[in-house]
């Protein structure tokens, strides 16, 4: 009962910050006919031609510049106009950073009305994340996978989730056999759940064969995706041995009101069609100190993450104490995620 | 980078010769060969803590450190449990023997504790005195008859789940609130068990798995 | 300047080559042109919906677009079954069709950039693929190999080939000195192509099916057998329907190569099968799906031994010497070698090593109608370039195009 209390209090949202700038003080007469208009008017002039390959750059410079765009097309025309021909993050000075985030944030004011944060906060020193999965404590209960797809804004209409739940019949961990469509109440009798994602890791494939330096590991062991910059040629999917990988196949979308508005560059902002995407630890979470939303959500505590630099964090402990095994250890691939046993 | 390795080799070599320690350190430096965990360990170490509002936050829970950890086992936060009682101090009802009230005729006595049903290690091996001493009945007791404040519960649990317990205060068990940063916070036994009922029950996984479910739901 | 105007005047007489013709030639371009129209409406789709309109997804994120892409590079690289007895053993005999097995590899590299292109998720980024504007990811990628290595093949392929004809062009010989460098390099460089292609594939851990180091070899023999197959095919119908001179002596040695590729292709079919079923692994479950199907999933299981049928009787027809020298059963036999390896270097190729998934999902793949449409129209646009390009080296060739400094333009 308490625990229900302690969920339900921390699940409500901060208040939202009100903080409008004056000059986007707009926003706020914006009603949702005009939002809507203002989307369709959006994909007309500048998005399709953004999107029609060689055709993008002449189009968008054609209504930066024409005199009959009205003023609100024309700068939205503008700021994507100079997304699109930003830098890599990895390039980008720390003014540059600035730049794109009040570009992305302007977008999305003058898209829907409200505002983000957005955040470019870098790895903290000293710190590596490591996760650890306790497949006894493990329910199927799925609550990491909601609360997964709502802090980062995945795709509702082809219910895109990064977590998998395998149950796993008792005897056995195979995969090929395990199911993970259950439909059933949980746990059923004579078998066991096991978590799957991305697993963060330390010699990842992925990375070394993405073409264009669009997926990178960070200091702090978080591998995350330049959704800006990826081309999406999926051979990073290809390369991945634990399916830690998703691709946009079509234009995602997430309803205006679930948004999650606290956002990273890296992390949880709103993708596009065409680009690949991960787990990232809950990047805009975890740089804060705060536990990423699966470990927040599993009622269980079967969920375990921390620093593993740090001798006295909890997944060190876990390491130390308990058996642990990786999947897949012989593709030395050293993921940074551990399961274990009671 | 080869002859710099082969010097790294050589001095390693002269160092396990000599019987000394530290040879651990220069093989560290040639991490390729060595596991990640290995690498971790000679990685320099931090315990990064937070800024004060996750000290609110343990405000609000009236969080209090957990007492009586082994030697070398870190600290941590756990939520008050006298907090979350509803009827606290019991002795405002239980300020006569159990055998008196027994006999009083008094119309809620029968309403009393009607929802707890002991459903825990079978009634041969417990029963309420286990816990609950019968001449103070706003502490705990120990399987030594001794008393314990509601909110060190966790020490009571731990006399018979010694591993659980064990595990609890390491870390691989019980589920953490707060962040991964220190102050460390995690549940109580009780937070997430009924001490009267401590299995939990089966119930409805909160989504479909996939895709693939609800379309084949929709056909 | 002098040679400013004749490269000018070149390229005029070039398109008007290529612009006139019989009426069959017509025709043929017509249906070429409309097949890349609808292919571009295809196109247009996917980019505003997105890949959705495919047949793939996270289960099977590569299909029918990189299997045609890597059964393109074989066909780019077997040009250098042309280009080494020409211009390296100095073979006389193969002089004639070297430039039809070069303009094979212009429109063959056409085509596999092509391919990737469309396979992309966001085009409009591809420019962060070229070096110094984007970032490349040189030499870790694969990828970025491929797309150096194709890029500059098709590089090699179209100046060695330009150069010779400009000399023909103007009535010379063209200078040993100046090409032959290049036409070396172009030999290592085909097999590089396919070598770099394979390892995209081989050398991902993740997907055993592909993580053989004999997927290299095996490619270079499989591209070795089709290229030449579909040479032989045009040398027979140029031979058939133009004046053109092209000696009995080059089709009956690359119907050698073609026969001896084809062999080493199937002792390789058989090792790798050996392997595979002898004492199968957790790893042998892409085969098994490819082969016989997992859990009642078993799309591709006609598509492989139709390959394997036609790819084993082309074989036997090509190693018999009545077959091979008969030029109307060659034809037969390169054309069932050739589709025998497009089905089985494609689809066969690159679906399997998806399936099953990481976690043992086993989904199925089918095209769909998008990328059937953009597949045909890219296939259209390789036989437009490949036969615009034959036709101006040939008209060059047979000496009825030359410069002429004083002829009046129109
Ligand atoms: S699990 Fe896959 S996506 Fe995640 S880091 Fe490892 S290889 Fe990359
Ligand atoms: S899909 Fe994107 S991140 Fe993945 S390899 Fe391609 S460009 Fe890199």
């Amino acid at each position: 009962m308490f625990l229900k209390k302690l969920f339900s209090k921390k699940s409500t949202p901060a208040p939202q910050q009100q903080t409008c700038k004056a000059e986007s003080c707009s926003c706020t007469q914006q009603n949702g006919y005009e939002a809507t208009m203002q989307k369709s008017m959006d994909r007309r002039t500048a998005f399709r031609q953004l999107t029609t390959g060689l055709l993008a750059g002449a189009g968008l410079l054609q209504t930066a510049c024409s005199i009959t765009a009205d003023s609100e097309s024309r700068e939205k025309a503008q700021l994507k106009w100079e997304e699109f021909f930003k830098k890599n993050y990895r390039l980008m000075t720390d003014e540059e950073k600035q730049q794109t985030v009040d570009r992305l944030t302007r977008m999305y004011e003058l898209r829907t009305g409200k505002h983000i944060n957005m955040d470019t906060k870098g790895p903290v020193q000293s710190v590596l994340y490591g996760y650890a999965f306790n497949i006894s404590k493990c329910r199927g209960y799925m609550d990491c996978v909601n609360a997964c797809v709502q802090e980062n804004n995945q795709d509702r209409d082809t219910q895109m989730q990064y977590i998998r739940i395998h149950e796993h019949k008792n005897g056995q961990i195979n995969f090929e056999q395990a199911e993970d469509d259950f439909f059933h109440e949980v746990p059923a009798t004579g078998h066991f759940y096991m978590g799957t994602q991305c697993y963060h890791c330390e010699n990842p494939p992925c990375v070394d064969v993405c073409p264009v330096k669009a997926t990178w590991k960070e200091e702090d062991g978080i591998v995350v995706v330049d959704y800006d910059w990826c081309i999406g040629c999926r051979y990073c999917m290809a390369a991945c041995p634990y399916d830690g990988r998703r691709f946009n196949w079509k234009e995602p979308h997430v309803p205006e009101e679930e948004v999650n508005k606290d956002q990273h560059y890296l992390g949880n902002r709103l993708r596009k069609q065409g680009v690949m995407e991960k787990c990232t630890f809950c990047i805009q979470r975890t740089r804060k100190g705060k536990n990423p939303a699966c470990v927040e959500a599993c009622p269980t505590g079967a969920r375990i993450f921390g620093n593993l630099l740090d001798p006295n964090s909890q997944i060190r402990w876990v390491l130390a104490n308990k058996k642990v095994f990786r999947l897949k250890e012989d593709l030395g691939t050293e993921p940074k995620f551990w399961y274990f046993m009671d | 980078m080869y002859r710099h390795s082969v010097y790294l080799h050589s001095v390693a070599l002269w160092v396990l010769l000599a019987g000394m320690l530290g040879c651990a350190r220069h093989e560290a430096e040639h991490a390729g060969a060595h596991s990640l965990l290995h690498h971790i360990q000679q990685l320099p170490v931090d315990t990064i803590a937070y800024d004060s509002s996750l000290y609110h936050f343990l405000d609000s829970l009236a969080a209090i450190e957990v007492a009586g950890l082994p030697q070398g086992v870190p600290s941590f936060y756990t939520p008050r449990r006298l907090h979350q009682l509803n009827s606290y101090p019991c002795s405002n009802c239980h300020d006569r023997p159990l055998s008196q009230l027994r006999k009083e005729k008094s119309p809620d006595k029968k309403k009393a504790h009607w929802d707890i049903l002991l459903q825990h290690a079978g009634e041969h091996i417990m029963d309420c005195n286990t816990c609950h001493p019968t001449q103070d009945l706003d502490q705990l007791q120990t399987l030594k008859a001794r008393p314990l404040p509601y909110d060190m519960s966790y020490q009571l649990c731990g006399q018979c789940h010694t591993s659980q317990y064990k595990d609890w205060q390491g870390g691989a068990h019980g589920k953490a609130l707060g962040g991964w940063v220190t102050p460390s916070l995690r549940q109580t036994c009780v937070g997430c068990h009924n001490p009267h009922k401590p299995a939990l029950e089966k119930r409805w996984p909160s989504r479909l798995n996939t895709v693939k479910l609800i379309n084949q739901s929709l056909e | 300047m002098k040679n400013l105007k004749i490269f000018f005047r070149f390229v005029r007489d070039s398109l008007d080559v290529a612009t006139q013709g019989t009426r069959a030639y017509h025709v043929w371009m017509a249906v070429l042109t409309f097949l890349m129209l609808l292919a571009a409406f295809a196109y247009a789709v996917q980019i505003e919906n997105g890949l959705i309109v495919t047949g793939m997804s996270d289960r099977i994120s590569w299909g029918l677009y990189i299997s045609n892409f890597t059964f393109l590079v074989g066909v780019a690289a077997a040009a250098v079954m042309l280009v080494l007895p020409t211009y390296v053993l100095k073979d006389v005999d193969f002089k004639q069709a070297v430039l039809v097995g070069e303009g094979l590899a212009v429109a063959a590299l056409l085509m596999c950039l092509a391919f990737v292109v469309v396979d992309l998720g966001g085009p409009a980024r591809a420019w962060h693929l070229i070096p110094g504007l984007g970032l490349f990811n040189w030499p870790s990628s694969m990828l970025a190999w491929d797309v150096i290595v194709l890029n500059g093949y098709l590089f090699l392929n179209i100046t060695i080939p330009l150069y010779i004809l400009i000399r023909h062009y103007q009535g010379k010989e063209p200078i040993d000195k100046v090409y032959i460098p290049g036409v070396f390099i172009s030999v290592f460089w085909a097999v590089g192509i396919h070598m770099v292609t394979a390892f995209l594939y081989a050398g991902l851990p993740a997907r055993p099916f592909w993580n053989s180091s004999l997927l290299g070899p095996r490619f270079l023999a499989s591209a070795f057998a089709a290229g030449p197959a579909l040479i032989i095919l045009i040398l027979i119908y140029i031979r058939k329907f133009s004046s053109f001179p092209i000696g009995e002596t080059v089709v009956r040695k690359l119907a050698l190569v073609a026969t001896v590729a084809a062999q080493v292709n199937i002792i390789m079919l058989i090792s790798e099968l050996f392997k595979e079923f002898y004492a199968p692994t957790h790893h042998s479950q892409s085969a098994f799906y490819l082969f016989f199907g997992l859990e009642g999933h078993d799309s591709l299981v006609p598509w492989i031994w139709t390959a394997i049928s036609l790819n084993l009787l082309a074989t036997t027809m090509l190693t018999l010497h009545f077959v091979r020298n008969n030029f109307k059963t060659l034809a037969l036999a390169c054309a069932l070698l050739f589709l025998g390896i497009w089905i089985e270097k494609g689809m066969g190729l690159i679906i399997p090593g998806f399936v099953p998934g990481p976690w043992g999902e086993i989904a199925e793949y089918t095209p769909s109608w998008v990328e059937i449409a953009v597949t045909i129209g890219i296939w259209a646009m390789g036989a437009f370039i490949f036969t615009a390009l034959v036709k101006v080296a040939l008209a060059i060739e047979s000496g009825t195009l030359r410069y002429q400094p004083n002829k009046h333009t129109a």
